[in-house]
């Protein structure tokens, strides 16, 4: 049952320095489906793929507006993400309340850092087991950043969390050059490509599974569920993996010399918190 | 002697209300005073909770507590479409939630006259108007007035509005004229002869009219016609 | 009557005898108490918008009723890169604001280091939350502030009081200069189109024309005041250029006007 006599908690570390209940929360994000997100200059476009555990049963939510500049993709246990969007929604609120102004992307992203750090530090406590990711725009501009359990964030130009997400990074780095200037339609097509990519092998992208969300500059918050999928889907053509076959990719997969478009590995750097 | 300090003040002007069949409109003066000083020629007492809401909330009396309120229904309604799968609140739920807030403040009042307007999901105008702790009718009503010049206003809007003391020419006074909805062209006319007078006959009212328009066919429209600024 | 203010208004000790401390238990200061007046007072601060920016000033008098109790008082302040903040009414509030509340406000955000920091409407909204959260406590900040600056692109100027009332305007005065300046800024800023047509040397000019007047006939104002003019580039956000003027000395001062006036003052015919 137990890995070793040091992840009874969240407050000691193992003697090789991890603190292995962070890991273990790490490991909850990829048991959820995944999600995808990506910036251009413009536009902060998320990309997520619904599961519903039964046949009879309705799919799980994956993308949630904060605000009007602001909504975030989750991967991983989605109670643990409400947790966070409510707090967020309250922080964003607080921000208009007070200061008069939308809370800038990174202030938000902060605070839920801040949360989840405290939880790897006291006894009785428990991390979220949730990855986010958090797109929004301020007045810097489009924005995505990734949050983890662990209290660890980082701005990306794209990148994937949840099962089969390496793929979905593979991709992102191959084309993530022509982000940037990427208009509103082609991010989309992107981001729905790289969910392609982390599909199984008999599974494809649908109306009933895919969920995405774009906000830009002056452009509010938009999520498109369902039918409203369709419109992409239609535009993206091909809905199953182009990669043949669902296997993870090998190394020799990543370009050489690592682009830095997913500079946080997620599958070797969950402790890399001292940075 | 000891002066105790007021928390309250009086920042004048008016607000109007009136609900056709499938539309509603609010209306107020942009005057703010103190006292006999014009503090702002250019403030408005109407605001839209919402971005793409039909909901429309105007209040008069004390500016920072009709602030306050326009500021707590504001964020209720956002809050609400954010826990509500992006579902508008509806206009009576706004209602009654409305009264809720103000009553709540009984014991130390929000002193501010509210009418609330939108369109309910048939489309269909409601209107509801308050006293600073919160009663009003859940039936809604067809005008209403508050605000300073609203004791100038109010009988203007029951004879035109209500037909109230006007009764069919060949009744000879027998008969009243039945009541029937105001198309819009008539209820903006209303609206700006009802302000133009009281400009005249009430210095806290003036320099400006704020006119909001929330129908099912055009949507929210927004008009500032100047009034006298003197 | 002494001149304890704390003591005004209270019984007198020699007529009911010293009060009995002891109800308050091992706190002998006293129970908490609330501003019920401003004691060290400054008075107007004025402030107009011109085409790239706002000019506000105001005196350096702080006085303890009638008395001219000190000449040297700032009251305006810079806060962040965006923001001149000019307070009239308590002395003390005015500094607990400026010392403590904003600074520590810029303090907290100039850490972040994000590029986010506050701009004009952000201040003001802030002010306005603290006036108006202090009233509803019923301990009131007894001072009217205005807050001229630059935001969205354009100039910014509005005005929040100890009852947490707030408005906005093209020209704006607190006190005495809400009766006397006003109507000579409205003369060139009846509303805010006319802004657009404004320089920035006009509006210098008008609010100097503005704090004589108000030296002439306030008579809890000083000839020595503070102006600031915050000019900005029009449609950007970006830092605008804040000067701030200190003892800027009243021109063309003189009382040789009002030898001629009879009817009220010192003269005996």
């Amino acid at each position: 049952m137990f890995r070793n006599n040091y992840d009874n908690d969240s407050v000691t570390f193992s003697p090789q320095g991890r603190i292995f209940q962070v890991e273990y929360a790490l490991e909850a994000i990829k048991q959820g489906s995944a999600a995808v997100g990506l910036v251009s200059k413009t536009h902060a476009v998320l990309v997520a793929l619904k599961r519903n555990a039964e046949e009879l049963g309705s799919y799980q939510k994956k993308i949630i507006g904060i605000d009007s500049h602001l909504g975030i993709a989750l991967a991983g246990l989605a109670p643990d993400a409400r947790v966070l969007s409510n707090f967020m929604r309250s922080q964003s609120m607080s921000s208009r309340l007070l200061y008069n102004r939308p809370i800038p992307v990174s202030r938000v992203v902060n605070a839920i850092a801040d949360k989840a750090q405290v939880n790897t530090q006291h006894y009785g406590r428990r991390p979220y087991g949730v990855g986010l990711l958090v797109a929004g725009v301020d007045e810097t501009g489009p924005h995505l950043w990734e949050f983890q359990p662990s209290g660890m964030v980082l701005e990306y130009r794209g990148t994937a969390i949840g099962a089969r997400s390496q793929s979905a990074r593979t991709y992102l780095e191959r084309n993530f050059e022509s982000f940037e200037n990427a208009s509103k339609e082609e991010l989309v097509l992107h981001g729905l490509k790289a969910l392609r990519d982390s599909l199984a092998q008999d599974k494809e992208l649908t109306t009933l599974n895919v969920s995405l969300a774009v906000v830009g500059i002056g452009k509010n918050f938009k999520l498109y569920d369902g039918d409203e999928v369709a419109e992409w889907l239609e535009k993206l053509g091909d809905t199953t993996s182009s990669r043949g076959g669902g296997a993870r990719p090998s190394a020799a997969d990543a370009p050489a010399g690592g682009a830095p478009v997913t500079t946080g590995d997620t599958e070797a750097g969950a402790m890399d918190t001292s940075e | 002697m000891r002066h105790g300090w007021n928390p309250y003040t009086d920042n004048g002007g008016s607000i109007i209300g009136i609900a056709g069949d499938d539309f509603v409109i609010l209306a107020g003066d942009t005057r703010h005073t103190s006292g006999y000083n014009i503090n702002s020629r250019d403030e408005r007492k109407v605001y839209r909770l919402g971005e793409n809401s039909s909901l429309v909330l105007a209040t008069v009396g004390f500016g920072a507590d009709a602030k306050d309120l326009a500021q707590t229904m504001r964020r209720a309604v956002e809050d609400f479409k954010f826990q509500h799968n992006l579902k508008d609140m509806t206009v009576s739920a706004a209602a009654q939630f409305l009264c809720t807030v103000l009553y709540g403040n009984r014991f130390f009042p929000k002193y501010a006259y509210c009418i609330l307007g939108g369109l309910d999901k048939n489309g269909k105008a409601r209107l509801y108007s308050y006293d600073p702790v919160g009663s009003y009718s859940k039936e809604g009503e067809s005008r209403a007035a508050a605000g300073a010049a609203s004791s100038l206003i109010v009988p203007f809007l029951d004879n035109q509005v209500e037909f109230k003391n006007q009764y069919i020419p060949s009744s000879k006074g027998t008969q009243e004229r039945p009541v029937e909805h105001l198309d819009r062209d008539t209820v903006v006319r209303l609206v700006k002869d009802a302000f133009t007078g009281a400009t005249e006959r009430h210095i806290e009212v003036g320099d400006g009219l704020q006119i909001v328009t929330v129908s099912a066919q055009d949507g929210y429209q927004e008009e500032i016609m100047p009034l006298k600024r003197d | 009557m002494n001149h304890f203010p704390e003591a005004w208004g209270r019984p007198r000790d020699d007529v009911y005898g010293s009060y009995d401390r002891s109800v308050f238990g091992h706190d002998a200061a006293g129970p908490t108490q609330h501003t019920q007046q401003p004691i060290v007072t400054g008075t107007s601060v004025v402030a107009l918008k011109f085409k790239d920016g706002v000019v506000i000033a105001a005196d350096n008098l702080a006085s303890y009723g009638s008395l001219a109790r000190f000449n040297d008082v700032e009251r305006l302040r810079q806060v962040g890169t965006h923001t001149i903040v000019g307070a009239s009414g308590d002395v003390s509030d005015m500094q607990f604001l400026y010392e403590k509340q904003l600074e520590n406000l810029i303090i907290a955000e100039d850490y972040q280091e994000d590029g986010h920091g506050l701009r004009a409407k952000h201040i003001y909204s802030y002010l306005s939350r603290v006036m108006y959260h202090r009233r509803s406590k019923m301990d009131p900040l007894w001072n009217v502030l205005l807050v001229a600056g630059w935001d969205d692109g354009k100039p910014f100027l509005a005005s929040a009081d100890l009852l947490g009332t707030t408005f906005s305007s093209p020209a704006l005065a607190s006190g005495f200069g809400a009766h006397l300046a006003v109507p000579l800024l409205r003369r060139i800023a009846p509303d805010e189109a006319s802004v657009a047509n404004i320089t920035r040397e006009q509006a210098i000019k008008t609010i100097e024309e503005c704090m004589k007047v108000l030296f002439y006939r306030d008579a809890r104002s000083m000839n020595k005041y503070t102006m600031a003019i915050v000019t900005g580039k029009e449609g950007t956000n970006d830092e605008p250029d804040i000067e701030i003027q200190k003892d800027v000395s009243l021109k063309q001062q003189s009382w040789k006007f009002a030898e001629k006036i009879r009817g009220y003052g010192a003269q005996t015919v």
